[in-house]
């Protein structure tokens, strides 16, 4: 694992202000906090309301108390389930959730005032509630997360199949150029997301387990030590992975995000900086590459250099009309912004969706552009915590890759609405209407809220309270293996055969073990879990 | 609703959204620094726990010994100094606290040269004991490797696999 030599430095002083700070305390600030993310929240959509129609909108009550139920209802899951978790995690996604509801109501209306009907208010709502509910479910039912490494290979297994499916004819379908959607009934849902958080699972759990080879040093090469030859297989895998994407589904987006997502988990595991350079140097190849291929690349790249050349600014497919009015708005949203309700943001196509940033910097201008980038610092920094204090190596791995993904789409999107990288199609974490995203992001803060909470629990009772689930299954298998041991013996000297159904009675087999070893203490228990147990094992034989 | 309440509504509005920030990294603050206390006492514990390695025991003349001793005080964590996870805080409660390979440990180690269920750590009548739970390579004191459990005291390393570690207090 690679903590950074000052690290020592810093993390007495964290944990040992946790131990001062009582469960009840975390929770009452989070409570406090979550209450003012929803004041604001349901004051951004009354203000939407003032500045677009002159009054407050009707129903604003109902939005308020739904809001508010809603974070109510996570922070008691959180108080039940996840005493010691992280206090400012829930505020934060229910504040960013709640500024993106009101922005995009604010759409809403601008378009309906328009003749174009528009309801993606309260269908991000609805998204909204679900994504609730499977954070709280995430937090209720997974008490360790170190119980996700036993899925290590079905969750990768899981993360290609979600991104395959859109290329399966019928079901995927291809918007915007992106095929990246698959349709079901009326619906459409981007699998990709959830493969996000699969492909971190599944890169913490395989680099947890295999970053020793990594490790070894190769060839020294401009003052830096780049590993050797054959062990880049999983980065070149990785990458071949992304450019895939990036052919078959058009969407550089995507395949930036996940090859930055393993890049990242690359370098946490190993602490060696070459697999930056290396990776970077990996993608910006590909990318080029790309753009000399596919035309759908290199117009991106067109319209990001010469963005403001009014032949790209007219020209109809892949032109800069978007970025630049993303521009034109947020120019004329200055320091302070028109005021919520009072712009024109949705000139901008897709001002919902990629765009809300920008058409939050033109109501809300730098000041409320800033405050909403400190949100995203603030939660990424929560989670690099998170994974500073984690216990275990697979946490660790997890909580990078997961805060990871959320600050590069933040990255890329922002990056991208502001003319600093070329332009590619990402949901703004929370803020961007977009229901697959977002359930996603709420899973996401279930995992780290869970994670955050192991990571802080006292020791005593982290042993007693949050292992229940795994125990018994341990020693089920503890059982197992005594039980198979004893049949073992008994077969060979009685030829005695267990059907398969019989019950399995462990007070009966101790009672039998006089002369068979009890497990030796693990030495047969974790032997699955981890692929260098084998020379372990094989030490413990002896 | 006339201009002016709504523009002061604005400014509240983005007031509140800013006060939201402060306070969030007010509870950084406490994460980083611990929670507030009077303030010169706050300020010389925040320069103790720097990064000095051996763990001064306790800037001698304290005035607020009384009040908050932290020589004489058990100690509070469990500290990794070396080995792959160099830097790993434990915070110490009532509990045991194991150590190994397996992923049902306290702490679980990523070192191959530790055992499933390596070595624990037993807090007993105010001190700490440390032993060793029948491990391939075995626990060690310096040179001395631990048959049965041993007292332990703060900066005392304890060595697993290729993983040291000590209690802080």
């Amino acid at each position: 694992m690679s903590y950074a030599p000052d690290a020592p430095a810093l993390s007495p002083a964290g944990t040992t202000s946790q131990r001062h700070r009582s469960p009840q305390a975390l929770r009452i600030s989070e409570l406090l906090l979550t209450a003012l993310a929803v004041v604001i929240s349901a004051g951004a959509y009354a203000l939407v309301g003032l500045g677009s129609e002159q009054t407050v909108p009707a129903n604003v009550y109902q939005y308020a108390g739904w809001l508010a139920a809603l974070a109510l209802a996570l922070h008691l899951i959180v108080w039940w389930r996840a005493r010691y978790a992280d206090p400012v995690l829930v505020p934060l996604a229910v504040l960013l959730n709640g500024l993106g509801l009101a922005m995009i109501y604010r759409i809403d209306v601008a378009k309906t005032a328009a003749g174009r009907e528009s309801n993606a208010a309260v269908s991000q709502l609805i998204w909204m509630t679900l994504g609730i509910i499977l954070c709280a479910l995430v937090i209720a039912f997974l008490r360790d997360h170190r119980m996700l490494r036993r899925y290590t290979y079905l969750t990768g297994l899981a993360a290609l199949v979600l991104l395959m499916l859109p290329l399966v004819p019928g079901l995927g379908k291809t918007i915007n150029g992106a095929r990246i959607w698959i349709g079901i009934g009326g619906m459409s849902f981007q699998p990709g997301e959830i493969a996000k958080i699969c492909l971190a699972i599944f890169f913490a759990g395989y680099l947890v387990s295999f970053r020793d080879q990594l490790v070894l040093a190769g060839p020294k090469f401009l003052g830096m030590q780049f590993p050797r030859p054959r062990d880049l297989g999983p980065i070149i895998i990785a990458w071949i992975a992304s450019v895939g994407i990036l052919v078959l589904q058009r969407d550089l987006g995507t395949s930036l995000l996940f090859f930055g997502l393993f890049v990242a988990v690359l370098y946490v595991g190993t602490g060696k900086k070459a697999w930056i350079f290396l990776g970077l140097g990996m993608f910006t190849a590909g990318a080029l590459i790309a753009s000399r291929i596919f035309s759908h690349v290199q117009q991106r790249l067109d319209g990001w250099l010469d963005a403001l050349n009014p032949d790209m600014y007219n020209r109809e497919i892949g032109g800069s009309y978007q970025l630049v009015q993303g521009l034109f708005g947020m120019a004329k949203g200055g320091l302070t912004g028109a005021g919520l309700g009072n712009g024109r943001p949705h000139i901008v196509p897709y001002a919902e969706s990629d765009f809300i940033y920008a058409s939050l910097g033109e109501e809300l201008g730098l000041v409320g552009m800033f405050a909403i980038l400190l949100l995203y610092v603030v939660l990424f920094e929560r989670g690099m915590k998170i994974a500073q204090q984690l216990r275990d190596g697979f946490g660790t791995l997890l909580a990078t890759g997961l805060s990871f993904t959320i600050a590069l789409q933040c990255f890329i999107v922002i990056g991208g609405v502001t003319r600093l990288i070329p332009l590619t199609g990402l949901t703004t974490p929370f803020l961007a209407y977009g229901g697959s995203s977002l359930i996603a992001n709420w899973i996401i803060i279930g995992l780290m809220l869970r994670m955050s909470d192991n990571a802080r629990r006292p020791a005593e009772e982290f042993q007693t309270g949050v292992l229940t689930i795994q125990k018994p299954v341990d020693e089920d298998e503890a059982h197992e293996s005594a039980l198979a041991s004893t049949l073992g013996r008994l077969r060979s000297k009685r030829k005695v055969r267990r059907p398969d159904d019989a019950p399995v009675t462990p007070p009966e087999v101790y009672a039998t073990g006089e002369q068979h070893p009890t497990p030796a203490s693990g030495a047969g228990i974790d032997a699955d879990d981890t692929p260098t147990t084998n020379f372990q094992r094989g030490g413990e034989n002896q | 609703m006339s201009e002016f309440t709504v523009l002061v509504l604005r400014l509240a509005f983005f007031v509140l959204l800013w006060l939201f920030v402060f306070l969030i990294a007010g509870v950084l603050r406490q994460d980083l620094f611990g929670p507030r206390r009077s303030r010169n006492r706050a300020s010389k514990r925040g320069r103790r726990s720097g990064p000095s390695p051996a763990p001064a025991p306790g800037p001698a003349p304290q005035p607020a010994a009384a009040s908050h001793p932290p020589a004489a005080s058990p100690p509070h964590s469990l500290v990794i100094t070396s080995g792959a996870m160099q830097g790993m805080v434990i915070a110490l409660g009532t509990g045991p606290i194991t150590l190994g390979r397996s992923n049902d440990n306290t702490v679980v180690l990523d070192d191959d040269f530790a055992s499933g269920h390596h070595a624990r750590f037993v807090p007993s009548g105010g001190r700490w004991y440390v032993e060793d739970l029948g491990s391939t390579n075995g626990t060690f004191i310096g040179e001395q490797r631990l048959s049965s459990p041993v007292p332990i005291s703060p900066g005392t390393a304890v060595t697993v696999g290729h993983t040291t570690m000590e209690l802080r207090s």
